[in-house]
Order: structure tokens, then C-alpha cells, then sequence
């Protein structure tokens, strides 16, 4: 039960089914806040009751499995007619591809590093939302597999002519003709792994504490990952260091991979595109659609799940305002690109201008705009809407929307960018590095067909099929953060009101 | 001798950690008797020594043997297959700083990971467990000789233990 319950043992208050109390009390007893803003659990019926509550399962997240389910199967279905139709030939006929896959990667791989992060800061509002950011990891296994038909898209760094002369295009890597995708995917997979690791060593605790309450795959599996755990000293001692060695890894490792995607499948694929503030743009959108996602995973388990006795207001509250600074990140690393380039104003500058945002995919840019900054910018700036706990989902909505739209702009849009110079590349002399400019002018924008409409949907019902298995094997909330949570908070009255008091142990 | 596994439930974290000040008092080795709880507890809450572990020393060496790696397959590589493109050099700083920070991060996570695993593993001879700790009971464990049973079981129950179980190894 929550938080007013634990706080009155005794006292002979009625509370109902949310442990919110229904006494009559009106809003002055809980201060400014609401009688939902903090709720915390009761530790020993904890593990049992989510656990119940898991197997009890909801008509939403039947939903989420099948839709989920079936946007893959479409998304599968575009893929294999596209490659049956026009194989791997023209790397132009993958961008929509590229686009959903760096969607999916940057939704996947950015969520996970929440929980560190707020980990690293012992805030306790981020407890009912680290087991819904870490079962991301489960997701990113998918990176995977969509990351190998992107690396055979990806044209080769060098080709040579039958001159006998060696045509190269700009990347971050050797001057060798072949892409050095080994490395692009052993990062990829060390990132999975990493997040994989993370998650294990999480929900070990979880595991070992409800094996006896469940049975079937879920019994065997939790025996397997958790046989070991007893709950010492010595091993919550290691649980706490590896995952904080693991988070500071995590955390270097996805925002290397994420320069690694947006300088190979972006920048280096735009003849003259040289921008050094694209990579950490790039990264802040990751964490804002990172965000954006666990928030809304969140507020659906809440709000239609049937969680809500075991997750507040106060989650939302205060994870809106890291929302809210993300958004304005964004919004000015957007500007900062912008007005680098108009200041800069070269011919190769105004051409990616022109390109990206205001000739060619004038539409699309806007539109981004619109979901990304105008529309959350005055949800999140809203203190109700903030502290009612559906603020922030709700921009996490747009927000998610203006980044699938983002991913299209930039990655659809850099593979459709090649002027044909040389079997439909651009591959210029390898004197010619100081060429200025190749989109003059610029070339319309490219349109998806039915096969890449069906592969970006798969992409997002891929995201929705895999959250649902991890939420269905793994239990949703990290229970021993919870309980923990439990042992260092509860509320009670000051003056008139009635607060959170927290004990800092650390 | 046979170590006995004797388990002490406590529903309070006061009683478990005067259960442990009497078992050192009585003579049970520090390392004979562990505190199994569902949530990590401050430090020193049970009056327990400090624990210390090694772990950080794993992603050391692991990243360390990674931009070793890193450094041999991506540096050797071009240097025995010298290809030579203007402007650029054969061995270029920038693109093998990328690798050898991938394999560096590469090589620490394996190892980190290699070396959890190892340290997580229970040294406690005889394990034994409940699964009313899982519900916030503190569990006691204690290995000890046949011989100790009837006295660590009496410590246990004077503490307050609510349970007393054993398990023969």
C-alpha cells in the first residue's frame, strides 16, 4: 500500500485501493500536493504483489504484445520484399532502413543509461521507473540484427576505377577503401552486452526474491541468472560496484556508438558535411527520446496497468524537468547548427541548409520542430501539468513522434543525398577533399515507398513487442530499489502539511 | 566435521544486529556468520566489518588488454597493407584514437562482467536460505560445527530470532 498508509500505522484512517486516504481530508492536509504525488510501497508484500499483479496481466498491454507483434511481422515483411526487389545494389533505396533502425537504436540504447544516471545521483524519485529503463536492454538486442543490413547499405569508404584510380569520400576512419564495420559492429555489440550486464545484475536481487512465486520458463529462468543470490553483505557490496562500474562504461560506450552511427550513416554520407556539433546533438536527442520513452512506458503501466498503487506522481514530476531540459538542449543544439551554418554562409553550407531544413525537407523539418520544441516546450513549462504526473507522457508523445521524424530528416535524407558521380556514389578524386559543395542544387526531398513505410512501422512495433516480453518475463518495477525506497522515506506532517522526509544513508 | 547452516529469521534490524554482536562475543568467527537481507543496508548497520573486494581492478586490466589489442589488429594492419591515399597518413592518429577507445571499452566491460560474476559468488560454506526474506525479514546465517548448534540457536533466540531453522551440508 502507499505512502499515508505506512505513514499512519494504526491510526485508524480509511484508505482505499491506492492507499490514497479517503477520509474526508481535503487537499490542505497533503500540503500543495497531491494525495498521489509520493506512494511507497509496503516492503513485505512488495514482491508478492507485483508479481501477482504481473501474472494478472492487462487488456493494455495485450494490446501493446499484439500490435506490437503484428507491426513487426509488417515491418519484417517490408524488408524482405525490398531486398527482393531491389537487393542491396543502391544504398539510396536503404535510407528510410537506416532511418528506422537509428529510431530504434537511439530509443533503445539511450533508455538503460537513465537508470545509471539516476542511480549515480541516489535520487529516490527514480526508483518505480530504473526497472522499466533497464528492460530497454532487452529491446537493444534488436540493434543487433537491424545493424547488419545497415552495414552492408553503407557504401564503401573507397572504390577503385578502372583507371586504376582510387576514389575516395570523407569518413572518420583509415584511408582504406572498405568500411571497417567489424569495429562498428563489435561496438554495437559491446553496448548490447554492456546493457544486457546492467540488467542482470539489477534484477538479480529480483529474481532470487520471487523464483518460489513463479513457475514455468520464468521459475527456470530465474534459477539460472539468480541461483547464486543470497542477499549478503558481500554480494549487494558487488551488485552496487559493478553497477556503477558498469553504468560509468555504459555511459562512455553509448555516446561513442551514437557519434559512431551519426558520423558514418549521416554526416560522412552528405558530401561536405562537416559539422562537430551534430555528434552531441545527436546524443541529447538520444537521451531525450531515452526519456521520453520510459516516461511513457511508465505512465501506461500506471495509468492502464494497474500499478498505480506502486508508482506516484512524483516519478513524472520530477523526471519532467530533466524532460524539459533535454527538450531545450535540443532545441538549441538545433539552433546552434543552424546558425553556425547560416553565419558560416558557404556555398557547401547553405546547400546542407537548404538540404536539411529549409528547400528539400522543408516540410519534415518543421514538422519535427513542431513535435519536438512547440508543442512540449509549454506542456513541460505547465507546473500543473508537470506535477499531475501526465505532463511529461504526454510530451514524451510528441516528442517521440518528432524524433521517428528526426531519423527521417537526417538518415533517409544523407543516404538520398548522393549526387551520382561514380556508380551512383559520390566518390571524388582523392585530391579533391577541398570540393566545396555537391548538393548545388540541392536535390528534392525522397519519399518513402509502401516497403519503407511498412519497415519504419516495424520498427516502432518492434520497440512495443520486445518492451512487452521484458515486462512480461523480468517484474516491472525493481523491487529491491523499492523496498529500499520504502526503508528511506515516508511521509509525514510538517505544520500543516504533510512532506516527503527522506534519509540520505550516503 | 559437518557444517551446520543455522539460520535466525528477525523481523528487526536491531535484534539481528545484537544476534551478531552475541556470535562474536560467543567466538564465531567473524567470516562464520553473514547477514542475508532483501535490500542493501548502510554501511555497518549490523555492526558488520567492512567488506572490501577488488572489483575495480577488472576493468582495469580489461581495458588495458583491449587497447593493447585494439592497437596490434588496427596499427599493425595498415602498416603490413600500406595503402597510400592523399592527404592522408597510412597510420592515422584520429581514426586509431576511435579504435583503441572501442576495444579499450570493449576489453573493460568483458572483464567487468568476467570478473562480477567471480565475485558474486557466495563464500559462505554451508549456504541456506528463506523466502520470508524476500519479505523483509533479516536473516542471521551462521556455519558452525555440530558440536555449536544448541548455542548459536540459543544466541539466535535470545536476540529476538522469530525462526530458527538448520541445514545440514
Amino acid at each position: 500500500m502507499a505512502s499515508e498508509a505506512q505513514a499512519h500505522p494504526g491510526q485508524g484512517h480509511d484508505h482505499d485501493a491506492h492507499g490514497v486516504d479517503s477520509s474526508g481530508h481535503d487537499s490542505h492536509e497533503h500540503g500543495h500536493f497531491g494525495p498521489e504525488m509520493w506512494v511507497i510501497p509496503e516492503r513485505s508484500g512488495l514482491v508478492s504483489g507485483v508479481v501477482e499483479r504481473q501474472q494478472a496481466g492487462s487488456g493494455l498491454l495485450r494490446w501493446v504484445f499484439i500490435v506490437g507483434g503484428l507491426l513487426t511481422i509488417l515491418g519484417i515483411v517490408g524488408f524482405v520484399l525490398k531486398l527482393v526487389t531491389v537487393g542491396f545494389s543502391d544504398h539510396r533505396d536503404w535510407g528510410f532502413y537506416v532511418a528506422a533502425f537509428a529510431f530504434v537504436f537511439t530509443l533503445s540504447a539511450s533508455a538503460p543509461l537513465a537508470a545509471c544516471a539516476f542511480r549515480f545521483t541516489k535520487s529516490h524519485w527514480r526508483r518505480p521507473l530504473t526497472r522499466i529503463a533497464e528492460v530497454f536492454s532487452l529491446v537493444s538486442i534488436v540493434n543487433i540484427l537491424l545493424f547488419i543490413p545497415a552495414l552492408i547499405a553503407l557504401p564503401e569508404i573507397g572504390v577503385m576505377t578502372e583507371s586504376g584510380e582510387e576514389m575516395v569520400r570523407r569518413s572518420i576512419w583509415f584511408q582504406e577503401l572498405s568500411n571497417p564495420s567489424g569495429w562498428l559492429m563489435a561496438s554495437m555489440i559491446g553496448l548490447v552486452f554492456c546493457s544486457l550486464s546492467i540488467l542482470w545484475l539489477s534484477a538479480m536481487p529480483d529474481m532470487a526474491q520471487s523464483r518460489s512465486l513463479v513457475t514455468g520458463f520464468r521459475a527456470s529462468l530465474y534459477a539460472r541468472l539468480a541461483g547464486g543470490w543470497y542477499g549478503t553483505k558481500r554480494q549487494w557490496q558487488i551488485q552496487k560496484g559493478g553497477l556503477a562500474i558498469l553504468g560509468g562504461l555504459y555511459f562512455m560506450l553509448v555516446v561513442f556508438v551514437q557519434f559512431l552511427i551519426v558520423s558514418d550513416f549521416a554526416m560522412a554520407m552528405i558530401p561536405g558535411w562537416k559539422d562537430s556539433i551534430l555528434p552531441p546533438f545527436y546524443t541529447v536527442i538520444s537521451f531525450q527520446g531515452g526519456l521520453a520513452a520510459i516516461l511513457l512506458t511508465a505512465y501506461a503501466l500506471r495509468r492502464w496497468g494497474g500499478y498505480r498503487d506502486y508508482m506516484g506522481q512524483a516519478p513524472f514530476w520530477a523526471a519532467s524537468k530533466v524532460l524539459l531540459g533535454l527538450t531545450l538542449l535540443h532545441t538549441y543544439h538545433l539552433f546552434a547548427f543552424f546558425i553556425t551554418y547560416w553565419y558560416g554562409r558557404l556555398e557547401v553550407e547553405q546547400a546542407i541548409l537548404n538540404y536539411l531544413m529549409f528547400k528539400s525537407y522543408i516540410g519534415i523539418f518543421w514538422a519535427q520542430l513542431f513535435f519536438t520544441f512547440f508543442i512540449p516546450f509549454p506542456i513541460l513549462v505547465s507546473n500543473h501539468a508537470r506535477r499531475e504526473g501526465w505532463g511529461a507522457p504526454l510530451a514524451a508523445v510528441f516528442i517521440l513522434i518528432g524524433l521517428l521524424l528526426f531519423h527521417i530528416r537526417i538518415f533517409a535524407a544523407a543516404f538520398a543525398a548522393a549526387p551520382a558521380d561514380l556508380h551512383g556514389l559520390y566518390y571524388l578524386p582523392s585530391d579533391a577533399f577541398a570540393f566545396p559543395a555537391l548538393l548545388l542544387p540541392p536535390p528534392g526531398a525522397t519519399f518513402p515507398d509502401l516497403w519503407d513505410i511498412f519497415m519504419i512501422l516495424g520498427g516502432v512495433g518492434i520497440v512495443l513487442f520486445l518492451l512487452r516480453v521484458g515486462l512480461m518475463i523480468l517484474p516491472p518495477l525493481c523491487l529491491w530499489e523499492m523496498k529500499e525506497g520504502s526503508m528511506y522515506q515516508r511521509v509525514d506532517t510538517l505544520i500543516r502539511g504533510r512532506y516527503l522526509v527522506l534519509a540520505k544513508p550516503e | 566435521m559437518a557444517t551446520q547452516a543455522i539460520l535466525g529469521l528477525f523481523d528487526d534490524a536491531s535484534a539481528a544486529a545484537d544476534a551478531g554482536d552475541a556470535l562474536k562475543a560467543s567466538g564465531v568467527a567473524e567470516s562464520d556468520y553473514h547477514f542475508l537481507t532483501d535490500i542493501p543496508y548502510p554501511e555497518g548497520a549490523f555492526g558488520e566489518p567492512m567488506e572490501r573486494h577488488s572489483l575495480f581492478v577488472w576493468p582495469l586490466f580489461g581495458g588495458a588488454l583491449g587497447i593493447v589489442l585494439a592497437l596490434v589488429v588496427a596499427g599493425m594492419t595498415p602498416l603490413a597493407v600500406p595503402m597510400t591515399i592523399e592527404p592522408k597518413p597510412i597510420l592515422a592518429m584520429p581514426p586509431l584514437a576511435v579504435i583503441c577507445f572501442a576495444g579499450a571499452m570493449l576489453g573493460a566491460i568483458l572483464f567487468t562482467v568476467i570478473g562480477i560474476a567471480m565475485s558474486l559468488r557466495t563464500r559462505i560454506a554451508s549456504p541456506h536460505s528463506d523466502d520470508r526474506i524476500a519479505t523483509g525479514l533479516i536473516g542471521v546465517l551462521v556455519n558452525a560445527g555440530a558440536a555449536q548448534e544448541p548455542q548459536v540457536t540459543e544466541i539466535l533466540n535470545d536476540a529476538g530470532a522469530l525462526d530458527v531453522t538448520t541445514n545440514r551440508a
